[in-house]
């Protein structure tokens, strides 16, 4: 493991588990502020454990890093996947999804892959710790 | 020639001198017909709707955000009160929402109010998006310039008894989205809606005969268009189901009907690069839009 890294993960790993957060909250939050409550439950659920683990009980666990890790990973595949099929299926998908496909949302889908592959990563770490 | 026709009819004993005749009571003025041709013309890219902004389609954001701007100014300078509607709301499904913003759009809206006291609405309105990839003339500024026809003949009617609203819904190509989000506020809202008049494709008559179709499952609305229709002599059809931004009036039990071009007889370039301005059939535009103007003067009584 390359020690640079572990001793940035020693001292910013909470933030960055932090900043993977904000992400999918966020998403969750818009849906919540039209009244739709039904997204910010999900996910909710799905980074509940992380939640639980980092920042209520403040413990490192490989078993969680690695579960967000594959978590982040499948969001940025199926987002690609997404993306792929509606090129395959061109007219038949909604305007109002079509034109969300910007260069914002490939920023995001590959902030989420590279965050994911980080906590695979750094899972190791959490072992040693 | 209409003059040798009435005289071959008489003497044959056929009536069609009368259909005509009674299709021509019809007519609408040229104001009206010109305004129409200038709506179609704007909003399919014939001209341009801003300047040097020639239209290819009405779909992304941006594009329906122009045609806001330009509807709403066109309702404002015929004397209506503009109440556009701003809405966000969920897609069609729940994985969508995890990873999509909300459907956002406007529906452009305006009110004339009743010259009596009133707090009964009648509603009409046309959606404005289009397909991507289709100038969407037919489908369906025609729509959009049949209801601004009828906005500038109702601003001229002296007592009007109930109110009206005018609605351009935005999103109807993804499912009615907006005007889904328009009948959730009319309801939120506890509007006294008399009856929904949805207008979609109106500019294709190639058999010349100016029939069109009526969808609903409100007997006493179908009465009242028939009527007028047989009184025109005008052909139609009465279909059922809900295939526009009627389908989401009638899912809440409001009195709805949508008026589109005869079955059998509707444009073949329906969502395609072919739905151009050249196309369209003004005066059978024209003639429908007296057919509901003449309804809603009849509701009014």
């Amino acid at each position: 493991m390359n020690e640079s890294l572990e001793n940035r993960w020693i001292q910013h790993g909470r933030i960055f588990i932090a900043l993977t957060l904000i992400l999918p909250l966020f998403q969750g939050v818009k849906y919540a502020l039209i009244g739709w409550f039904y997204p910010l439950l999900i996910i909710t659920i799905i980074t509940f454990p992380i939640m639980y683990y980092y920042f209520i009980r403040k413990v490192q666990s490989s078993k969680v890093l690695k579960y967000w890790g594959w978590m982040n990973l499948a969001y940025g595949v199926i987002g690609i996947g997404l993306f792929g099929l509606s090129e395959l299926a061109g007219g038949g998908v909604p305007s109002s999804i079509h034109y969300q496909f910007t260069v914002w949302y490939v920023l995001k889908i590959a902030a989420v892959i590279v965050c994911g592959s980080l906590l695979l990563k750094v899972r190791k770490i959490s072992i040693l710790i | 020639m209409k003059t040798l026709i009435i005289v071959l009819s008489c003497a044959f004993g056929i009536g069609l001198p009368m259909s005509i005749d009674a299709q021509d009571a019809l007519t609408i003025d040229g104001e009206v017909k010109r305004m129409q041709r200038e709506v179609v013309a704007r909003l399919s890219g014939e001209s341009a709707i801003e300047e040097d902004v020639f239209l290819q389609q009405r779909a992304s954001t941006s594009e329906r955000e122009m045609v806001t701007d330009y509807l709403t100014r066109c309702l404002v300078s015929m004397g209506w009160n503009s109440s556009n509607h701003n809405y966000k709301i969920r897609n069609a499904n729940l994985f969508l929402d995890l990873f999509f913003n909300p459907s956002k759009g406007v529906n452009i809206s305006a009110v004339l109010p009743s010259t009596i006291d009133s707090d009964e609405y009648i509603i009409f309105g046309a959606h404005y998006d289009s397909e991507r990839g289709s100038p969407g003339a037919i489908d369906n500024a025609t729509g959009v310039a049949l209801c601004l026809g009828l906005v500038h003949k109702l601003s001229e009617l002296a007592v009007r008894e109930k109110n009206f609203i005018v609605v351009f819904f935005d999103q109807e190509e993804d499912d009615e989205v907006g005007s889904g989000a328009y009948v959730q506020w009319l309801t939120k809202e506890k509007i006294n809606v008399h009856s929904a008049h949805i207008l979609d494709m109106m500019g294709w008559d190639e058999n010349r005969n100016r029939a069109v179709a009526f969808q609903s499952k409100d007997e006493f609305l179908i009465g009242v268009y028939g009527d007028l229709a047989d009184r025109y002599n005008i052909p139609y059809q009465v279909i059922g189901g809900g295939s526009s931004d009627n389908r989401r009036f009638e899912a809440v039990g409001f009195a709805t009907i949508a008026t589109f071009e005869e079955i059998g007889d509707s444009t073949p370039y329906i969502h395609q690069p072919g739905d151009t301005f050249d196309t369209v059939d003004f005066e059978y535009l024209a003639s429908t839009t007296q057919l509901v103007f003449e309804v809603f003067k009849k509701l009014l009584l």
